[in-house]
């Protein structure tokens, strides 16, 4: 076999493993959890379909739930904050402080990033927080976690 | 829809502007000059926002519309009357066989289906990947919000979990569809994450047939285009998708972009190239501090590689990007708080000595990167192969760069990972009370390794091209 022949050959066999491997999937993302698969419960197109989805009215929350949370046990979790989140923007100013009590330090970033430009406070449970900390003078909402979460005005 | 296209074009108009006054547009084609122009108008545009924010005018759809205006009539006042040489591969046939037409149009269409995908899957879905949300896009919330990353988001520790002293690009490029559009929306705002990956297919498409065809280029292009990492995420925990927003491909396409201009200019094959290779090297510093050591690959390869004057070359090039970098974010940064795991504290003998153990770890989880199917086909082990096999007879002096810039890069993540204080909430879950080190590792290796597999594909075609059986072989060839 000389340089040209190797060469070609190589070339063969990365692109009929591209194609095999790739192209087949249409959706980028394969079936982690077999059949049941929740991140295939909303469709591409049906998501690509929802225009008015887009920004903060929520109808993206579902496979936003399911992305972030990978795994079906958790995404319920993340459906609730994602609710919370609307909740709270819906219901205060930009310049609110949001305080996170019982709440995995992870998901008290997420929440961050969803609240933004509200800003985010609390002791993470990951760090000792627990659901009955004691509330920050400077808080407007706490967000409770827990086995049964919530959320209420304190200001 | 609209606010991304805009910023596509404005980006495209701005790269191709640089590359016409400044760099001699040495594109073979319009797919390659069309990548360069996305490569190159990304970094600048990030930079004009960088260069607003740090002159207190903040980025809006104002000040940005302005100093992009501004920008583009003064580049395009010295692109004006200034030529694009086309450059074709010294043995690129004259006529083509119909079969060879047939596999460039195919290989063609393996690559741009694959990118396709790629660009609807980030059109549609909302981002999602943990590091893309609470680094980069958080950062392009904050600029779509307040214009500036000068604010609360960078000093204040409360804001500690966005890795504040990380630099910026990825954020401020993505951040500009929300800026002109005044809603922040994140599944907008991560669409435009793809494009980079279409660059780079279309940069190394270019930089290899420019040398030895079309055939090839189109070869390396749909190898690129369909690499799991790229395409799609292939297994849990997520890899670094096109599509996730993270910076990892930007910084592939920056690390691919210098290292190429620079080979171009070790072996003298056209003017202009020691300015892009240190303009891009400063891009990739600004995009991850995964690419500060490019700035010692490349200042190390070109002094061992120049014929001469090779003093006064590193400083070009790596100055050019050291100030580049220094200039719009590094200085700024210092004053931001460091993180716990910040790696320059860590780089001392005591730390080195304390992670020695690790090492068995890092270079078997290394290893088995590189055979690892689910993420990379078969990539690593073809491209070893083609080096193997090509080398000698294809390899030239500039092109000896890039071993040197992958082994660089490659030791520095393995002093980091040796090194590292990292541990999260995850990896103590996963790892039950030991190192958590090998969590991290499964977690990052995938795409840090992406850093450098496009400039090495690229090698590898290059070195062992694809060339089309002629019927005037010898029988048995």
């Amino acid at each position: 076999m000389d340089r040209d022949q190797i060469t070609q050959t190589i070339a063969l066999l990365v692109v009929l493993l591209g194609i095999a491997r790739w192209m087949p999937l249409i959706d980028v993302m394969p079936p982690w959890f077999g059949a049941e698969d929740p991140l295939h419960a909303v469709r591409l197109d049906d998501l690509a379909a929802s225009e008015d989805g887009r920004g903060a009215d929520g109808s993206s929350d579902p496979v936003r739930a399911m992305l972030r949370a990978g795994n079906p046990r958790r995404t319920p979790h993340f459906t609730r904050w994602l609710t919370f989140a609307h909740e709270i923007k819906a219901a205060t100013p930009d310049d609110a402080v949001v305080q996170l009590k019982g709440i995995s330090r992870n998901e008290g970033w997420i929440l961050a990033y969803d609240l933004y430009p509200r800003h985010v406070i609390g002791e993470a449970k990951d760090h000792g927080g627990t659901t009955s900390d004691a509330t920050d003078a400077s808080a407007n909402v706490v967000i409770v976690g827990g086995p049964a979460p919530y959320w209420e005005h304190v200001r | 829809m609209i606010e991304l296209a805009g910023v596509l074009v404005v980006c495209a108009v701005l790269g191709a502007l640089v590359d016409r006054a400044w760099l001699g547009d040495p594109a073979r084609d319009g797919f390659e000059r069309l990548g360069r122009a996305w490569m190159l108008g990304f970094g600048v545009a990030a930079c004009l926002g960088m260069a607003l924010d740090l002159v207190g005018l903040g980025v809006t759809a104002t000040t940005f519309g302005v100093a992009g205006a501004v920008f583009a009539l003064a580049v395009g006042a010295a692109a004006r009357g200034k030529s694009w040489a086309r450059v074709v591969a010294p043995d690129e046939p004259a006529v083509r066989s119909t079969g060879e037409r047939v596999a460039i149009v195919v290989l063609a269409l393996i690559a741009f289906a694959s990118l396709a995908v790629v660009i609807r899957s980030g059109w549609v879905r909302p981002t999602f990947q943990f590091d893309a949300v609470t680094r980069w896009m958080f950062k392009a919330k904050a600029l779509a919000v307040h214009g500036s990353l000068l604010g609360d988001v960078s000093y204040d520790p409360l804001f500690a979990f966005t890795h504040q002293r990380y630099p910026p690009l990825v954020s401020h490029v993505a951040a500009l569809p929300a800026i002109f559009s005044g809603n922040f929306d994140d599944r907008i705002t991560s669409a435009i994450f793809p494009w980079f990956a279409v660059a780079a297919t279309l940069v190394v498409y270019g930089a290899v047939a420019r040398r030895v065809g079309v055939l090839s280029g189109v070869f390396a292009a749909a190898w690129i285009a369909t690499l799991p990492l790229v395409g799609y995420l292939a297994f849990p925990p997520p890899g670094a998708g096109a599509f996730s927003a993270m910076a990892d491909i930007p910084l592939a396409l920056f690390v691919t972009g210098a290292v190429l201009a620079a080979s171009d200019a070790l072996d003298g094959r056209r003017d202009r190239a020691h300015l892009e290779a240190g303009l891009l090297l400063g891009f990739a510093l600004l995009t991850k501090n995964e690419g500060l050591p490019l700035a010692v690959g490349m200042g190390l390869g070109v002094l061992v590689l120049a014929r001469g004057a090779r003093l006064r070359r590193v400083a070009g090039i790596v100055g050019l990007g050291a100030g580049v970098y220094l200039a719009l974010w590094g200085l700024v940064s210092l004053g931001f708080p460091a993180l716990d795991e910040h790696y320059p504290d860590r780089l001392n003998v005591d730390a080195v000595q304390e992670g020695l153990d690790r090492i068995p770890l890092v270079a078997a989880a290394i290893g088995h990167e590189l055979i690892d199917v689910r993420g990379w086909n078969v990539t690593w082990i073809a491209v070893l192969i083609l080096l193997a096999v090509g080398w000698r007879r294809g390899a030239t002096r500039g092109l000896s760069l890039v071993p040197i810039v992958v082994c660089v890069q490659i030791a520095a993540y393995s002093l980091a990972y040796v090194v590292t204080s990292w541990t999260s909430p995850a990896a103590e879950l996963n790892t039950a009370g030991g190192d958590p080190l090998s969590y991290l590792l499964t977690l990052t290796l995938g795409r840090l390794m992406l850093h450098v597999a496009f400039v090495s594909i690229a090698c590898a075609v290059i070195v062992a091209p694809l060339r089309w059986p002629s019927p005037h072989d010898p029988p048995g060839v």
